[in-house]
């Protein structure tokens, strides 16, 4: 599916464990990823799953005092994990740029809009004055901002959350970066703000060919805008495909399960939901084998002993389950 | 600021009736103003016959005919986390009801506690732990089950799913209809997720600062809608599936005006793609558009 | 995994397993203990009788007989520094006490009904916070006459503005939050909605503020009693024995009349405050609010 040459980010045996002694748990357990330039890759799961802290850990993000990571991460050819701090500053911002989730407070209150977008430029590209205004300003209006000159000089409490999520992603194009990471940008929104952020993103990764790892638990957003999909369950990524293979054909389960538990235009029949039993499971409840076993209804005795491993079962398609590496079908 | 500004609705017993919207359109405030949790400037409300309220002529409900009150129409909260008292284990929390109301004392109300939480799925060996010590989706089914407790004929459920992991929605939701049917309960149903609102709800209202614009069956709802907005809204749902994107989404342009300074008239005009200079200056009411299908709009017609 | 025996305590067990850990807390907590222990055994403990006069000892500095010497009335200094211990203590606790009755009652009514109430609520709080403690508590006693339940009275009437503002704070922030909303769904009238959800969610800083409002209501004592307004002779109390120092000679050469009660004073308040900054750290992550 993917050669090396093309990648943009390649992320190997990633291991993430948090806490000490006693309370070290791992909440990434070994994922591979592969992302080719210009690709939206949807990074999949709910809550506890890892994948935000995968975002932080290719950002640098994650403090040492309490975080251990292992593997690596190799951005456009360069290995991140054995950067200083230093180096990493250079290229948060600059190459890498990350869009978080909560607009209402990932913006300082006490500058201005321009101020902060002015921060990133001067920071990582050296310009000051009238030119970063105007730099700011030309931004500001490619993020479909209306009135760019007065945003300009607002403070973030004057505006709505959707304007605050195109500053933002203004902030994060300023310069130009090869990957952008958003961390469930639109799900704070409301849906009619949400469809506008989505299609600026597409507009955005055409029109500059920037590369995205899309993180969200909404399967209709990730429909709307990836390339390519990883669904991630208890630190694993469990399936792995091109967004259209895995609508169409999921595989695994889990990804099956999520599938259909979605209430979409197909059923007005007001038939009963499908619905995955037991509980999202946390990081501190480690079970032998597969993860997902506890709540599987196809789980056999192999999948309590021993966990899978990631293969691909089709072309392009990478599936982690006993079950499917044996019968390659769709379930029913 | 009017938070609703004139929404009125009948729901039908046995039904649920979803709300729809987005930030600012009222339909919490409008729930929660049927629950007598906010008080209405204006207006007035009939629940099974009687009169709750009626701001015009002033008559409210006597303290003790307000609490019989309660005992028949409940809420079921948006943050399962939040509306849970940390301090008290589940068992109490369900049993408060039950003793407010005199339905049972001491150990009966325990028992009656417990069965009620192992009706929404939580075993009565978990009753003596604190909701802190329970997953998002566990916790929401305690607060469904003190709703249920005081057998109420009507439950109004503020983006019950909203706040929960996607695999756990459907199971609260199956929870809900099966509750529903054992107990031929009456929903209200507020949610901003029109995926959720369709599947569940019989009747619709769609609002928007403040107003209801269109209401009516589910399918004539999303078969057909009339109204700018909601066919915006309709429209800016996110794909099934990557080949079904849309790809004439109705764009919006700008933002939701803030409900302390509402557009003039039609408070959809500012964004509508179809606004003239009447719908400035005219305020529309709902007409019907074919069974129980009702519009706000002045062009309604002409758009379709 | 041991993770999970952490999940199945109710809040107050997690607490208590929290300040464990706090070994400072721990002490303070041990010698406040302690202290409390000995002196309210002082009827057993103490050699002498509090106020058993021998004018053939007078002023002697610490021997076999008189462990910590004796006073000016030959009245042996550690039997008054037991019972003086019983007044100190006693007076920082029922001042306390006073204070949380009608802090807690107003500060919860202000914060909960709100608007006018509120309003007039804090205003009063407000005027009693303008004026200065000793000032105030000076004229008072000067008025009221030096004893020890004009003392309690003092520092309790003066000192409820800081929990009434500190449980008004909580209680509008929780005052939102939707279990309240529920408690009002269920039918549950105002009182019931104050006693049964929010105070017992406010207890972590009312509790951390009682501990620490016991050391002061001791200061307190202390410093009035010093100055001949608190505890009057021949009752014992901290304060009062450390008035003897007033004098130079005393303070130069009978370090035994005034060194034992201000240590135990310095000592108390000192293992009071680790343990109020310990039970703070305690109970904070549980309100995750």
């Amino acid at each position: 599916m993917n050669t090396e040459v093309d990648a943009i980010l390649r992320i190997e045996e990633l291991v993430v464990h948090f806490g000490r002694r006693e309370e070290r748990i791992a909440v990434i357990n070994g994922i591979n990823l592969n992302l080719k330039k210009g690709r939206v890759l949807g990074l999949v799961g709910e809550s506890g799953c890892g994948k935000s802290v995968t975002s932080l850990a290719i950002m640098g993000l994650l403090s040492p005092d309490d975080s251990e990571v292992e593997g690596k991460i190799i951005f456009d050819g360069q290995e991140l994990t054995c950067l200083s701090q230093e180096k990493m500053g250079q290229i948060r911002g600059n190459s890498i740029a990350m869009v978080f989730q909560e607009p209402m407070t990932s913006l300082n209150p006490v500058f201005t809009i321009g101020y902060q977008i002015g921060e990133v430029l001067s920071l990582h590209q050296g310009i000051t004055g009238e030119e970063n205004r105007q730099h700011c300003i030309e931004l500001l209006r490619s993020v479909n901002i209306p009135d760019s000159e007065r945003i300009y000089q607002y403070y973030p409490h004057k505006l709505s959350g959707g304007m605050r999520q195109r500053v933002m992603i203004a902030m994060a194009m300023a310069c130009r970066p090869k990957l952008i990471i958003a961390d469930e940008p639109t799900t704070a929104l409301d849906v009619t703000i949400q469809a506008q952020i989505l299609d600026l993103f597409k507009e955005l990764g055409e029109k500059q060919g920037t590369s995205m790892i899309f993180i969200s638990h909404d399967l209709g957003v990730i429909a709307e805008i990836a390339d390519d999909v990883a669904v991630m369950y208890a630190g694993h990524i469990m399936e792995e495909c091109t967004a259209v293979e895995l609508y169409d054909n999921p595989l695994h389960p889990y990804t099956y399960g999520l599938m259909n538990a979605r209430r979409g235009s197909s059923d007005q029949g007001k038939t009963r939901l499908y619905s995955i039993p037991g509980i999202v499971p946390s990081p501190y409840d480690v079970v032998p084998g597969c993860p997902f076993a506890p709540r599987c209804t196809r789980a056999r005795e192999v999948c309590k002993c021993e966990i899978p491993a990631l293969r691909e079962v089709k072309p392009g398609h990478k599936v982690r389950c006993w079950e499917v590496e044996n019968h390659t079908a769709t379930f029913d | 600021m009017r938070a609703v500004d004139g929404v009125s609705f009948d729901v039908q017993k046995g039904e649920c009736f979803g709300l729809v919207g987005e930030s600012g359109c009222g339909k919490s405030t409008t729930g929660r103003c049927i629950l007598r949790l906010i008080d209405a400037t204006a207006g007035s409300m009939k629940f099974d016959g009687r009169v709750i309220f009626d701001a015009e002529a002033g008559t409210s409900m006597e303290r003790q005919e307000l609490l019989g009150l309660r005992r028949d129409m409940q809420i079921i909260f948006q943050d399962p986390t939040a509306s849970l008292d940390p301090h008290m284990n589940v068992r109490d929390i369900v049993a408060e009801g039950i003793i407010k109301h005199r339905l049972a004392e001491g150990k009966a109300a325990e028992l009656l506690a417990l069965e009620c939480l192992e009706l929404c799925g939580l075993s009565r060996k978990n009753a003596h732990r604190y909701p802190h010590e329970f997953s998002g989706g566990q916790r929401q089914r305690v607060g469904i089950a003190r709703a249920l407790a005081l057998k109420p004929k009507f439950i109004m459920a503020d983006e019950p799913i909203s706040a929960l992991d996607v695999s756990i929605q459907a199971q609260i939701l199956n929870l809900m209809s099966d509750l529903k049917e054992q107990f031929g309960l009456t929903y209200l149903f507020v949610s901003h997720d029109l995926g959720t609102v369709k599947y569940f709800c019989d009747h619709i209202g769609v609002m928007y600062l403040g107003v209801m614009v269109e209401s009516g069956t589910a399918s004539e709802l999303f078969d057909s809608p009339c109204h700018p907005y909601a066919r915006a809204l309709l429209s800016s749902m996110p794909a099934e599936k990557p080949g079904l994107r849309n790809k004439e989404r109705i764009r919006l342009t700008g933002d939701i005006p803030s409900p302390s300074q509402p557009p003039s008239g039609c408070k959809f005009h500012t964004r509508c793609p179809f606004a003239v200079e009447q719908c400035r200056v005219q305020v529309p009411h709902l007409e019907s558009a074919g069974g129980t299908h009702q519009v706000a709009c002045l062009r309604w017609r002409e758009i379709i | 995994m041991a993770a999970t025996p952490l999940k199945s305590l109710a809040p107050g067990q997690l607490t208590w397993r929290k300040l464990r850990s706090n070994i400072l807390a721990m002490f303070g907590l041990v010698i406040l203990l302690s202290f409390m222990l000995i002196t309210l055994l002082a009827p057993v403990l103490a050699p002498y009788g509090r106020d058993t006069i021998d004018m053939a000892r007078v002023d002697q500095p610490p021997s076999a007989e008189h462990l910590l010497g004796t006073d000016e009335l030959g009245r042996d200094v550690l039997s008054r520094l037991l019972y003086g211990g019983q007044v100190s203590m006693g007076v920082g606790v029922a001042a306390t006490f006073f204070q949380l009755i009608i802090g807690v009652t107003l500060g919860s009514i202000a914060g909960y009904y709100g608007s006018r109430v509120d309003s007039t609520i804090m205003w009063v709080t407000d005027v009693i916070m303008c004026f200065p403690f000793f000032v105030i508590a000076i004229s008072m006693a000067a008025l009221l006459g030096p004893s020890v339940w004009n003392v309690i009275l003092i520092i309790g009437i003066l000192e409820w503005t800081a929990v009434a503002r500190i449980v008004r704070g909580r209680i509008l922030s929780l005052r939102s939050l939707e279990f309240v909303e529920a408690a009002k769904a269920l039918g549950l009238s105002r009182w019931e909605i104050i006693t049964r959800h929010l105070i017992p969610n406010t207890m972590g800083p009312i509790i951390v503020y009682a501990t620490l409002s016991v050391a002061q209501g001791i200061l307190a004592e202390a410093s009035l009693s010093f100055l001949g307004l608190g505890v009057m002779q021949p009752q014992a109390s901290w304060g009062g024995m450390m008035a003897a120092a007033q004098k130079m000679r005393v303070l130069q050469n009978e370090w035994w009349l005034w060194i034992p009660a201000g240590s135990m004073v310095l000592t108390t308040v000192l293992s009071i405050n680790f343990l109020g900054d310990g039970l703070r750290d305690a109970l904070d992550p549980q309100y995750k609010y």
